[in-house]
């Protein structure tokens, strides 16, 4: 632990697991209040497939293999939304009902990708740096770079501007979108934006908590903040705190010499707070409930 | 997506049972997995009845937390066992033939073909002797409750088969290919019949081919047969999916051009029956797409072309009558 | 009589099914009037249509020149269960919401429009819980707000769609008192309603529709039991 506030890493790693947190876990609201936390899981899974393909696509490319996370966040963002349009297709246009849909989705594109991913781990010559894809699958945040850092940072800042520009639209489009329709709102363009901020804030989180807890650090925060607020505002605010720490905290135990993936840590403590926020949430949590029963 | 649920939450218990036995082929390690599989489902139910989170979250929150524990008990216990974190994603399939089952000092053959032969049985089981119960629970809740059937002991029977099954998968397959497996070819069946026991009958031998031909796959280019056989199975779906004669995206897309036509060609009739052609400039759709409808209704001797106006045929009347 | 809204010819349709077929109905000005059919009949459809929120296939709409046809000139009551009332927000947001028609990109609601909701509230008789959070109301109280977030529109015409379907008797009455005021006051109001045994009582005018429209005009002559026949396929029960 002494080391942990003189090293310059740990502090970059921890930095950026807090904004990743605080991003992820401020747009999963959206996807929670929308009811559609397992279009999450969805488009976490099978980006992989999309970070197989960019980083194998890179190399064949350039001949050099490139884990900057620009370029394989851009391979997940395309996956994800693949996934989501596939879904959509099927359920629209034939008796397949959504929850199968999504479910199918998940396995053709995570399967595909682990396939991919295990065929290039064993292809000769060996490809150097595809074993540290792998880091995707349960989160690795020890091995951001200061330029990966920089990216969220911008990539955040983007996002949080869309949104509060656009927070009343946003707002309403959630809430009603029949109504905000009857306003003359553009709601096709609204539901662009929304499913967008939704799916980069999927994205992002990869890094830290892997394609298969990321379902976790989008909804977790959100469900323990809507426990403890009375507005939208407040609950993305709260989110992202929620969000933020967690991943923090996550990072470090994992970054000080553990070892461990980052992911279970993180998801791990959101369980806790998520637990918690049901228990004690004033005016709503169960004992809130029970106090009012006994009087 | 509850199935997606189950395959994350069982491998706590894999894992804790595991740790106490140390044995890999002790039954316990089913009974304890299955057991929390069971556990997850608990879970969401309780949260359900809170009304304090929607249901899909809940179950996200649930079997994430459960998955994660599994995860960092084998990073943190098993780091050099054959229980390592690969096996989480990629499961052993190929291993799995070579764990051996060994009575009386003679070689049964892998001890994985006696566990999910058993349990294929148990489910056969199930499924033939329960068939009109099963098949009442599933179409008409109301109904089985009136019959006494008693639909919630039905649903924990299925649901601790699904688990049971789920686990026996996971310790050869990981987790990936369990949802994959349990949803794809029910889906593909889905759209190749409407009767329950064709569906369940499909639905196996999609599973049956969509794993015959990941394996092959798998031996070709030389990795673990978990990724190709669950692609095989999304490949068998999408393929289904696309030419299945009913339901499929093919067939439902010239049903649905079939239909629209059809509607478009009434629409027109009636517009012209009431306002002659100026009634059509209120039509939404491209001119062309109108003068092909024209000619489709004339055709048909429905509609006649008198000078620059349109009228409608006796028997276009009597088709607009009868709609 | 003025006439409020006409459709001509009016043909929507959801894929290959159409909801309203060559539909010719006029509504008048200033007056209460109900949309009523069967299940399926595509009452909702012809609010959205009116609203200019679904594809016509075919015909048109036309307007009173008095109504305007800026963004928030309808103002609109969705039905009661098509939103999730655990949303995070307060009544007072909910009213608010009504006002961002009005507001340009980036502009956030200011000190007119929050008076202009605490009046709306005042109306439908909640400014005493404008900071209750949406979750704790009875579904009366969440009608009310709904109407509240319409009135906000400060429009001449309302479309609402079935405001009276789980609500309590008080409410009700309630509701119809305030739609009254409104018609007084110069307003156009359209329902889509469910409850056969008020019609009479309560509206001036019918439109019977089934897909296509069966009858449309003052409601002694219009709502006779034929029509309902014609529109529902049978008599329903609860005509007398």
């Amino acid at each position: 632990m002494l080391d942990f506030w003189s090293d310059y890493t740990i502090q970059l790693v921890v930095l950026g697991s807090a904004m990743i947190g605080a991003l992820s876990g401020a747009l999963g609201c959206f996807a929670y209040l929308r009811k559609q936390s397992l279009v999450g899981d969805v488009v976490a899974h099978s980006s992989l497939l999309g970070i197989v393909l960019a980083f194998w696509f890179t190399y064949l490319l350039t001949g050099t293999a490139s884990k900057s996370i620009g370029i394989l966040l851009t391979g997940a963002l395309v996956a994800g939304l693949a996934s989501l349009f596939l879904t959509d297709l099927i359920t629209s246009y034939t008796r397949i009902k959504p929850d199968a849909g999504l479910g199918i989705m998940l396995a053709i594109f995570f399967g595909t990708g682990i396939m991919l991913l295990r065929f290039l781990q064993r292809s000769q010559p060996a490809i150097p740096g595809i074993n540290g894809i792998d880091d995707y699958l349960f989160g690795m945040a020890a091995t951001m770079t200061s330029g990966d850092a920089w990216l969220i940072a911008i990539v955040g800042v983007a996002a949080l501007v869309t949104m509060t520009l656009l927070w009343h639209r946003l707002k309403l489009f959630t809430f009603d979108a029949d109504y905000a329709s009857g306003l003359g709102m553009p709601i096709q363009m609204l539901e662009v934006v929304l499913l967008a901020l939704i799916v980069i804030g999927i994205v992002v989180g990869l890094q830290i908590v892997g394609v298969v807890l990321m379902i976790g650090l989008l909804i977790a925060p959100a469900a323990s903040a809507r426990q403890w607020t009375r507005s939208m505002a407040a609950m993305c605010v709260t989110a992202a705190c929620i969000g933020a720490a967690s991943a923090a905290a996550g990072a470090v135990v994992s970054a000080t010499g553990s070892g461990l993936p980052t992911g279970p840590v993180i998801v791990l403590i959101l369980s806790a707070v998520f637990a918690f926020s049901l228990v004690v949430a004033p005016g709503r949590g169960l004992l809130h409930r029970r106090r009012k029963v006994v009087s | 997506m509850v199935s997606e649920g189950l395959s994350h939450a069982v491998l706590p218990g894999l894992v804790l049972a595991f740790l106490v036995t140390r044995d890999y082929s002790s039954p316990w390690l089913i009974v304890s997995a299955a057991a929390s599989g069971l556990l997850m489902i608990w879970l969401t139910q309780l949260l359900r009845r809170t009304n304090l989170v929607d249901d899909d979250a809940g179950l996200g929150v649930v079997f994430s937390a459960m998955f994660s524990v599994g995860v960092l008990l084998v990073s943190t216990k098993l780091r050099n066992t054959p229980f390592h974190s690969e096996c989480i994603i990629d499961g052993n399939l190929a291993l799995a033939a070579l764990d051996q089952l060994e009575l009386g000092g003679r070689d049964w053959g892998p001890r994985t073909m006696y566990v999910m032969g058993g349990l294929l049985c148990a489910i056969l089981v199930v499924v033939i002797g329960a068939f009109k119960e099963l098949k009442l629970c599933i179409f008409d809740i109301q109904l089985a409750k009136r019959l006494r059937l008693k639909p919630g002991l039905m649903e924990f029977v299925v649901l601790s088969l699904i688990s049971l099954t789920t686990v026996a998968a996971f310790e050869v397959a990981g987790s990936v290919l369990i949802v994959a497996l349990m949803v794809a070819p029910p889906a593909a069946a889905y759209l190749l019949t409407n009767r329950l026991s064709w569906l369940l009958g499909l639905a196996a031998g999609t599973g049956v081919v969509s794993c015959l031909v990941g394996f092959y796959v798998a031996v070709q280019i030389d990795t673990s047969p978990t990724g190709p056989i669950a692609s095989a199975a999304g490949v068998v779906f999408l393929v289904t999916l696309a030419i299945a004669p009913k339901q499929g995206l093919l067939a439902r897309w010239f049903e649905f051009r079939g239909r629209r036509n059809e509607m478009l060609e009434l629409l027109v009739l009636q517009l012209v029956s009431e306002g002659g052609r100026p009634a059509l400039s209120g039509l939404a759709i491209t001119p062309q797409s109108t003068q092909r409808r024209i000619a489709r209704l004339v055709d048909a001797g429905l509609l006649e072309i008198d000078s620059s106006d349109l009228l409608v045929t006796p028997a276009g009347a009597s088709a607009l009558h009868r709609l | 009589m003025d006439i409020a809204i006409e459709t001509h010819q009016l043909t929507v349709a959801y894929n290959a099914e159409p909801a309203v077929w060559n539909l010719n109905v006029q509504i008048p000005l200033n007056a209460m009037t109900a949309i009523v059919g069967p299940n399926g009949a595509g009452k909702s459809t012809l609010l959205k249509a009116i609203l200019g929120t679904v594809r016509k296939l075919s015909g048109s709409i036309s307007l009173h020149p008095s109504i305007g046809n800026h963004n928030a000139a309808i103002g609109y009551v969705p039905q009661r269960s098509s939103v999730d009332w655990d949303f995070p927000t307060t009544v007072f947001d909910v009213v608010l919401m009504g006002t961002y028609g009005r507001l340009r990109w980036f502009q956030r609601p200011g000190k007119k429009e929050r008076a202009e909701a605490m009046d709306a509230l005042r109306q439908v008789q909640m400014d005493d819980l404008a900071d209750r959070q949406i979750g704790e109301l009875s579904g009366g109280q969440q009608q009310r707000v709904f109407l509240a977030r319409a009135f906000v529109q400060q429009a001449s015409v309302y479309l609402m769609d079935e405001p009276f379907a789980g609500v309590d008797a008080r409410t009700e009455g309630l509701i119809i008192e305030v739609l009254r005021e409104r018609q007084r006051a110069g307003n156009t109001i359209v329902l889509v309603h469910h409850d056969l045994a008020s019609v009479s009582e309560y509206f001036d005018h019918v439109a019977l529709i089934n897909q296509k429209l069966v009858a449309c005009g003052p409601t002694p002559a219009t709502f006779t039991r034929e029509n309902v026949a014609l529109a529902y396929g049978s008599v329903p029960k609860q005509l007398p």
